[in-house]
């Protein structure tokens, strides 16, 4: 007797999210019309994109593994940003603008935007921008940012169910894109996404981030949140239909077990070796549950998970320099 | 011990408490009236008193106004002689009584099905006098009624005393469990004895009281009958039972020789008599169809049913519609806002007050209408925040958050706190009746009449309601109104032995869901937590 598996077929796809324009080559995520990586019966035009964490002062809190391969720029954006790209491959950053916090720095908007101006020198990939985190100072940095940068396709993150309106305005004002980000809930999500389509955001420029936690610290329910979020997605819900990105390195560095020196815990083996076990099974787990995004610490994360993505898409993704990354897949008639 | 003389300014009542007592226990031992709705944990914030002489410890200053510091009487103990002001105004406005219902001839105003004049207790002369008691974790209410014809004579409302206890169900419980039983029973029984007096007032004779009907929840019968409630909120609820015996009139002080006063029975720690009697009272013994009836009270309660089975719920919903944690909130009554208008095209808001004249407040009523009126002209979003629609004349900022001012003055606004506090009460309700339904699975049945009850009087708009998300979006024209059906439950009672033997026999029908116990309800909350609802087509129901 044979199993006859039907593919699934969905009513509804992920809306195609296009991060970066004028200087930047831009990358193109979502628009997959199956669940994640269900290549034998479903269609995704673009692989994940790995994205690597840059900040604008010196991230003492890192662990000195974290730390190691940057070494050297640390604290200097574009420099950081040239070797994320040039040496280690991402496909965008992220530039935490953490310095501008109140209690790290209090760098003013104009640094910051300074800042993002030198990292746009250095590298022509798209750039995630994040704030302190929510509040006034957030607005005040991410609006000059938006504004000194226009027209160049950053996602801003993030807006959240309390405070959008700010973020809302600068991100339709100077074509930016906008995260997204509420507090690993299904119907928080997309009450942030109603939030924004009633405020003139163009949800084909938003991104969910469901604020995932790492392996260890919630990541399963982490999961079924994602998960619920995709399938109602995929079910025609046109509120909750963007594509997912996943701070993952800021999560899988929070854990004890990645952190814990070899000397304090014995058994527990390497630290650097560990540290980095633990982002790549938080990012492959996320992933799996429907990340489009993955923003990483770690570059030798990134390369690890960048073959595991070839095994399974087939191919590197060439970086057409013209348009979009032409990183697409489809299922091929020996899949069917 | 050494103890403290402490005195009350501007009341002049003074008393002397142990060393290291609270301030809010010396107002208690002197009867000054200082509120407590959190039951004493420093988190409700009314018992803020300023001290005029004395010393207290610095660590529990809030603030200083012109030298004089502030605390919270609940948390400041006194070390030495003190003179305290209290700064929020604790006597509760009195209810306004309406006489809506004098003259009424109860049994067929009310009757869901036509039953005779026979009174739960024997009527000796014409003048024989009933009473018909709701006693609600906020507000009480009372009907002195003719038991030679059934006509009400007299009615009274007050609030519940026990509110300087605690606001809701389980602080009071709580102060019942730290010794505080006594107290709240008497404080209660006291309160009706008054009420007795303010119904009778034209005349009648409150000694010629035969018998008395009770409905309330669980708690509040458990405290004015003077048994402990704590089992009532462990899990699984246990209360000390479900159904008293009736108790004589003189042991709980009140009038009457020999009158039983008689509860109305439960069907669980959190399904009260009050809500079985409104659910009869609306016909549900007796019904074909699958009904739905809400009542939407600092408790809400929903059931669910028919004449063959029932589902009740409890939800908190908090005061917010009874215009309580409201900041400028305050009962349907004369003054306060209880409609509201905006022309799409102007930009003008019209609002409607009850007795007209100046605006005092907003009524729970008045809230739900205010919140649909003001979505619909997009000043607020979704997320009950205010938009930039909301015109400059009318646009507050405090530490709060935004406002939108409804007098000219500015004393009355709407804050944003309000609207969360509204979208909170109205999301624990309608994900409690969705809940309900949908414990039936699919292919249940659907909601074929709904009756909604709630200390509105007749002003709840029914379409802000549904427009806002607080009830399902069903056809109008199955929604009935009932003014108090725990109240209306108790004097059918009262009036028809008939009436009172069908809760008995219909509460064994009645299947309590512990909605703690749906792993839906959390979702539910969250996604009804939105203007109207996170997904609209959820709001159709039926």
């Amino acid at each position: 007797m044979s199993l006859d598996l039907k593919p699934k077929k969905w009513a509804g796809a992920l809306r195609e999210v296009t991060l970066g324009a004028g200087s930047r080559r831009p990358v193109a995520v979502g628009g997959g019309n199956g669940l994640p990586l269900h290549t034998f019966e479903a269609a995704f035009p673009h692989r994940p994109a790995l994205a690597l964490e840059i900040t604008d002062v010196d991230p003492v809190r890192w662990v000195e593994s974290v730390r190691q391969p940057w070494e050297g720029v640390l604290g200097r954006p574009a420099e950081a940003a040239r070797r994320a790209v040039a040496d280690f491959g991402a496909d965008l950053l992220l530039v935490h603008l953490m310095g501008t916090h109140t209690d790290r720095g209090n760098r003013s908007p104009e640094q910051a935007a300074a800042d993002v101006g030198a990292v746009l020198e250095a590298v022509n990939v798209p750039l995630i921008v994040k704030g302190p985190g929510a509040g006034q100072k957030q607005n005040t940095v991410l609006a000059r940012v938006a504004e000194d940068c226009r027209g160049e396709g950053l996602a801003l993150h993030s807006a959240t169910n309390e405070d959008y309106k700010t973020l809302a305005a600068v991100a339709v004002a100077y074509g930016h894109a906008l995260v997204g980000e509420s507090p690993i809930d299904v119907n928080m999500a997309k009450q942030l996404n109603i939030l924004l389509a009633d405020s003139n955001v163009d949800l084909n420029r938003v991104l969910i981030d469901p604020l995932t936690g790492g392996l260890g610290y919630g990541l399963e329910y982490s999961y079924s949140v994602m998960e619920r979020i995709r399938l109602a997605a995929l079910g025609g819900d046109a509120m909750l239909n963007c594509p997912i990105v996943c701070l993952v390195g800021e999560e899988a560095w929070k854990a004890k077990e990645a952190k814990v020196p070899a000397d304090k815990e014995p058994l527990w083996g390497s630290q650097r070796e560990r540290g980095i076990h633990w982002e790549v099974a938080t990012a492959m787990t996320l992933i799996e549950a429907g990340a489009e995004v993955v923003v990483l610490r770690h570059p030798e994360t990134l390369d690890r998970i960048r073959k595991q993505l070839d095994s399974w898409f087939g191919s590197e993704p060439s970086h057409d320099r013209e348009g979009v990354v032409q990183n697409s897949f489809r299922a091929t008639d020996e899949h069917r | 011990m050494p103890s403290h003389p402490v005195r009350f300014s501007p009341s002049g009542r003074s008393t002397s408490v142990a060393e290291g007592s609270s301030i809010l226990r010396a107002a208690e031992l002197a009867g000054e009236p200082v509120r407590a709705e959190c039951g004493g944990r420093g988190a409700c914030g009314r018992c803020l008193v300023r001290i005029l002489e004395g010393q207290v410890p610095e660590y529990r200053v809030l603030r200083r106004e012109s030298g004089f510091p502030q605390v919270l009487a609940c948390l400041t103990p006194v070390h030495g002689p003190l003179t305290v002001e209290p700064l929020v105004e604790a006597q509760l406005p009195k209810l306004v009584s309406s006489d809506r219902y004098i003259g009424t001839d109860a049994l067929s105003a009310w009757a869901p099905w036509p039953l005779e004049l026979a009174p739960l207790v024997e009527c000796r002369e014409p003048e024989d006098l009933g009473v018909a008691l709701d006693i609600g974790t906020t507000t009480l209410r009372l009907l002195l009624i003719r038991l030679s014809d059934g006509v009400i004579v007299g009615e009274a409302g007050a609030y519940n005393p026990q509110i300087s206890k605690g606001a809701d169900v389980i602080s009071r419980i709580v102060a019942a469990e730290k010794g505080g039983l006594g107290e709240l029973a008497s404080s209660i029984r006291l309160a009706v004895v008054s009420m007795i007096g303010e119904a009778a007032a034209g005349g009648l004779d409150p000694g010629r009281i035969r018998g008395y009907v009770v409905a309330g929840n669980v708690t509040m019968i458990h405290l004015l009958l003077g048994e402990d409630p704590s089992g009532i909120r462990r899990v699984p609820s246990q209360p000390r039972a479900l159904a008293f015996r009736p108790v004589d009139a003189a042991n709980l002080g009140w009038p009457g020789r020999g009158a039983p006063v008689d509860s109305v029975p439960g069907a669980g720690g959190w399904v009260g008599g009050d809500i079985l009697a409104g659910a009869v009272r609306a016909g549900f013994s007796r019904a074909t169809e699958t009904a739905l009836y809400v009542d939407l009270g600092t408790n809400g309660e929903i059931v669910f049913g028919n004449a063959d089975f029932a589902l009740a719920c409890a939800c908190s919903a908090g005061p917010a519609f009874e215009g309580g944690g409201i900041r400028c909130g305050m009962r349907a009554d004369r003054g306060a806002v209880d409609g509201a208008a905006i022309d799409g095209e102007s930009g003008a808001m019209e609002l409607s007050v009850i007795g007209g004249g100046r605006v005092r407040g907003l009524c729970g009523s008045g809230l739900i209408a205010l919140a649909d009126a003001l979505f619909r002209a997009g000043w607020i979003d979704r997320g009950g925040r205010l938009t930039a629609r909301v015109p400059g004349e009318r646009r507050m900022e405090g530490k709060w958050g935004g406002a939108i001012a409804l007098s000219a003055d500015q004393r009355v606004a709407l804050w944003e706190r309000d609207l969360a506090s509204l979208i909170r009460a109205k999301a624990a309700i309608f994900a409690g009746i969705r809940s309900l339904v949908d414990s039936l699975g699919p292919g249940g049945p659907s909601i074929e009449r709904a009756y909604v009850s709630g200390n509105f009087g007749r002003y709840l708009n029914l379409p802000a309601a549904v427009g806002i998300g607080l009830l399902p979006d069903i056809p109008l024209g199955r929604y009935g109104y009932i003014d108090n059906g725990s109240l209306e439950g108790a004097a059918l009672s009262l009036l028809s032995r008939e009436f009172r033997d069908e809760i008995a026999t219909y509460l064994t029908r009645v299947t309590y869901v512990d909605l703690a116990d749906l792993a839906g309800y959390m979702d539910e909350f969250v996604g009804a937590s939105f203007l109207p609802h996170t997904s609209p087509d959820l709001l159709r129901m039926g």
